[in-house]
């Protein structure tokens, strides 16, 4: 009897063991969506349910180039347009004492079978490397750069498989080392590493 | 030192009250499994996802992302479970009862004359402090193995990403990146810190017998060491994080800690160490 135990539960142990292992092969077979982040060069399209984003360049600004920047441009600077418009309730998320400003020209693609009104920034998410901090999207120089007025988001208008380039801005005090896009769809997450310029390096600022 | 390694080892963990800790913890493994959304999201994949029922299919509109087995373990979604808590609370008691008193028991029963008769003394009290120290590690260690295949077995592994705020370790916990970009080594690593900890902790069992000859003293000895200590950095001093009970779970683990827990364990380690003078004070 002993002898016969001896035998039977060695036996049953790797029987249990091999069916655990088979088991959790067959889970990650890929019966579920992956949660695999897919790699996207910069320039390729990143894609979702409703739309596909491409981006051109993004241009890292410091406060003195922005600020000489969007004087040639001849737009407000945010602290004068929130002081303008007090009565509106409008505020800053940031100090204007020192801050960093980055511009991403995009491409959006509406991937749907119908007219979608798109609000560009809402498309992709910009992070700081893997950890995805939201970063301050500002709508009112998001707003400006595209000729709307500041007081009031700036939607795109696309029909089915249209394609229309938008500016999106994004603010932040302390400038952060690395940069990435994110798209988070169901087995389809997607992110980029973003190659930054800046202002100095280019024809702009 | 084999013989009498092998012989402590057997003792330690071919013994009823091993088995019955480890059912125990893998018991409460189990409910705090079954008691979490753990069980809710792992019906949600397999019962609406899967079968593509209308709920699943709602669910695939709305979802971003997939859960992983990661979202599911106990230190993590299952820290909302009072299972999980009393487990992690008890774990130092638990870890004792096998074979902490082992010594104490040899002692008193005379067995320590008969066996330093026969063999080294050194031999027989180095092996014991190994032996204190692997079983305790094995008792913490097994349950939350237990659990995170029971997740694995739910759900796929998976990599964690930090955007969906699903998951408890931020960028100022010890390893994050490790974390999200390699989970399986951080798994690794996760098991064999908590597996150290509380080997240390149980080796407390046999630095006390110099000091308390109850048997039940001395099993409660490492609970209390552990949770006193938490109970005065946390209610005392409000740094309740920089606790040994506190960072033995990587996932609160915080950057700043690190030097006090170092400290904490060098404490540990030299304590567990001093047992054995023994080995030329013991008088037989």
């Amino acid at each position: 009897m002993k002898k016969r135990r001896k035998i039977i539960i060695p036996v049953l142990l790797v029987c249990l063991a091999a069916g655990l292992a088979a088991w959790i092969g067959y889970v990650n077979s890929g019966i579920f969506p992956s949660t695999k982040i897919y790699m996207v060069a910069q320039g390729e399209w990143m894609e979702n349910e409703t739309t596909k984003v491409r981006v051109n360049k993004a241009t890292l600004y410091n406060k003195e180039q922005w600020e000489s920047y969007i004087k040639s441009q001849g737009i407000k600077k945010e602290s004068q347009f929130v002081e303008e418009n007090k009565d509106m309730g409008y505020s800053m998320s940031y100090s204007e004492d020192n801050y960093y400003i980055l511009v991403m020209d995009i491409d959006i693609c509406n991937t749907k079978e119908e007219e979608q009104k798109i609000l560009p920034e809402s498309c992709i998410t910009l992070t700081n490397g893997i950890y995805s901090r939201g970063m301050y999207k500002d709508t009112y120089y998001s707003s400006v750069l595209q000729g709307g007025n500041g007081k009031s988001v700036y939607r795109i208008d696309l029909k089915p498989n249209e394609e229309a380039g938008a500016k999106c801005v994004y603010v932040f005090e302390k400038c952060p080392e690395e940069f990435a896009l994110e798209r988070l769809a169901l087995g389809r997450n997607q992110r980029m590493k973003l190659n930054v310029e800046w202002a100095g390096e280019t024809n702009e600022g | 030192m084999k013989s009498i390694f092998k012989m402590e080892l057997k003792r330690a963990f071919c013994n009823k009250l091993f088995l019955l800790v480890v059912v125990v913890g893998c018991a409460m493994a189990t409910a705090a499994f079954f008691t979490t959304n753990a069980w809710v999201l792992t019906k949600a994949w397999w019962f609406d996802y899967l079968p593509q029922t209308q709920q699943g299919q709602l669910m695939a509109s709305k979802v971003q992302t997939m859960d992983t087995a990661l979202t599911l373990w106990m230190p993590n979604r299952g820290s909302g479970s009072p299972f999980y808590y009393l487990f992690i609370t008890i774990l130092p008691i638990l870890a004792a009862i096998p074979y902490g008193a082992s010594y104490l028991t040899d002692k008193k029963s005379g067995l320590v004359n008969q066996i330093t008769v026969r063999a080294k003394k050194r031999d027989y009290y180095l092996s014991k402090l190994i032996v204190t120290f692997l079983n305790g590690g094995a008792v913490a260690v097994i349950p939350l193995l237990f659990n995170l295949l029971m997740c694995m077995c739910s759900l796929p592994l998976g990599k964690p990403i930090y955007a969906t705020l699903f998951y408890p370790v931020k960028d100022f916990h010890v390893l994050a990146d490790m974390y999200y970009t390699n989970p399986v080594l951080y798994l690794i690593i996760y098991f064999i810190f908590i597996f150290f900890v509380y080997g240390l902790v149980n080796c407390m069992c046999l630095t006390f017998t110099y000091l308390e000859e109850n048997k039940f003293a001395i099993i409660l000895t490492p609970f209390i060491l552990v949770f006193s200590e938490y109970v005065l950095l946390n209610y005392g001093l409000r740094m309740g994080n920089y606790a040994l009970f506190w960072c033995a779970s990587l996932f609160y683990f915080e950057k700043r800690a690190a030097a006090a827990v170092v400290c904490q364990l060098v404490v540990l380690l030299a304590a567990a160490a001093s047992y054995l003078i023994r080995i030329k004070k013991d008088v037989l």
